[in-house]
């Protein structure tokens, strides 16, 4: 099936190099200091840089290539959860800080480190 | 679509002045910070956790300046946390890592109120809560050298050590009596690293709406981990609201 990547801030790599790649700039405030900073970031890779509307731009990249499936680096933002909900993009943990998901007790750090301190201490 | 050829920094940062012109109502600074895989290269194959962990309170010490990278995902929590476990003393900085899965984790679980305080502040004895943050001390005109020198820092490169954070955070919301939200939305302006998850809740913990107890520092220790740079020509040196033991800011602030 062909496949397109959705690229956004908080996946700013190259989640499977040989799928054309799409990143979105939408309005969200940011500082001149902190788009020059993303747009170095782009510019060292393989994607279409885009402005707008990123539900719009994205299914028409997908069009244009014929692709069917997209897919995302996986967030925990909620707003892009919810763009990729919409899209119905894949997200993919490719490469998570812990293996296993959970759950975890979050109330406080402490009682997350107790769980997952022996876990991210060995290689 | 965007441009993607250009022959110089200068260009680019032209370029999209042009293509984002609502950016410069947070001023046209750029940061020497450069975006991409490769600084971010640089940089992890000089992370030392043993360093890390004797010196990371310091302004000096040598912390990793990661973040900026882990926060766009340019390097993978997976490959920073393999990257420190191949090196000698990895705990410290390790759990500073898991400190960021953690927040994310519960950004994942609450999402947006990430802007909401988790729980009661503690021991806030004077209720006084300002919801703006004030003129001066984003315009970096307090005259407290060190709060001064860290909004320009901050406003200038995108970056603030962490510490100098807590400090600034400390600052507003315990002696400035105004809400964490309002700074926390600052710093998601300027820094390069602003991330709604490490940010908003960092507040919280300082503010104890996310934390057991409010975070407070004072002058000595300001002073020891900036190795007395903002203190010396302070022009408050003699009125430093920081300068007194714990337990008098303590009573002074929540009693």
């Amino acid at each position: 099936m062909k496949t397109i990547v959705w690229m956004h801030e908080d996946g700013l790599r190259q989640l499977l190099p040989e799928a054309p790649a799409i990143f979105v700039f939408e309005d969200k405030g940011h500082s001149l200091k902190r788009i020059v900073f993303l747009y170095e970031c782009l510019l060292e890779l393989d994607v279409v840089i885009a402005k707008g509307d990123v539900e719009t731009l994205v299914r028409k990249f997908a069009a244009a290539h014929g692709a069917e499936r997209i897919v995302t680096t996986f967030t925990e933002c909620p707003r892009v959860t919810a763009q990729a909900r919409e899209l119905g993009a894949e997200m993919v943990n490719d490469d998570p800080f812990i293996a296993a998901a959970g759950p975890y007790d979050l109330k406080r750090f402490s009682r997350y480190w107790q769980r997952v301190e022996r876990k991210v201490l060995e290689l | 679509m965007m441009r993607r050829e250009f022959g110089s920094r200068e260009e680019l940062v032209e370029y999209l002045k042009m293509e984002f012109p609502e950016s410069s109502a947070h001023g046209e600074a750029v940061s020497g910070t450069r975006g991409g895989r490769r600084a971010a290269q640089a940089l992890f194959d000089r992370v030392n956790p043993d360093r890390y962990a004797r010196s990371r309170n310091f302004l000096s010490g040598a912390v990793t300046r990661l973040a900026p990278y882990l926060r766009h995902g340019v390097l993978t929590m997976g490959e920073v946390r393999r990257g420190a476990l191949g090196q000698p003393n990895p705990e410290k900085l390790v759990q500073e890592y898991a400190w960021r899965d953690y927040w994310r984790r519960v950004y994942g679980q609450i999402g947006e109120g990430v802007w909401e305080d988790r729980e009661e502040p503690k021991r806030q004895g004077r209720a006084a809560q300002q919801w703006e943050l004030p003129a001066e001390v984003a315009a970096a005109e307090t005259g407290l050298a060190c709060m001064d020198g860290f909004v320009t820092e901050l406003k200038s490169t995108g970056y603030l050590h962490n510490h100098a954070r807590m400090w600034f955070a400390a600052y507003v919301i315990h002696w400035r009596r105004v809400r964490w939200q309002s700074a926390a939305r600052f710093f998601l302006t300027h820094l390069l690293d602003g991330d709604p998850a490490s940010n908003n809740l960092s507040f919280q913990w300082v503010a104890s709406t996310f934390g057991s107890k409010p975070y407070i520092f004072n002058r000595e220790n300001l002073e020891k981990y900036t190795a007395g740079e903002y203190c010396l020509g302070c022009g408050r040196n003699q009125d430093c609201p920081f300068g007194k033991s714990y337990e008098a800011i303590d009573r002074e602030l929540f009693r």
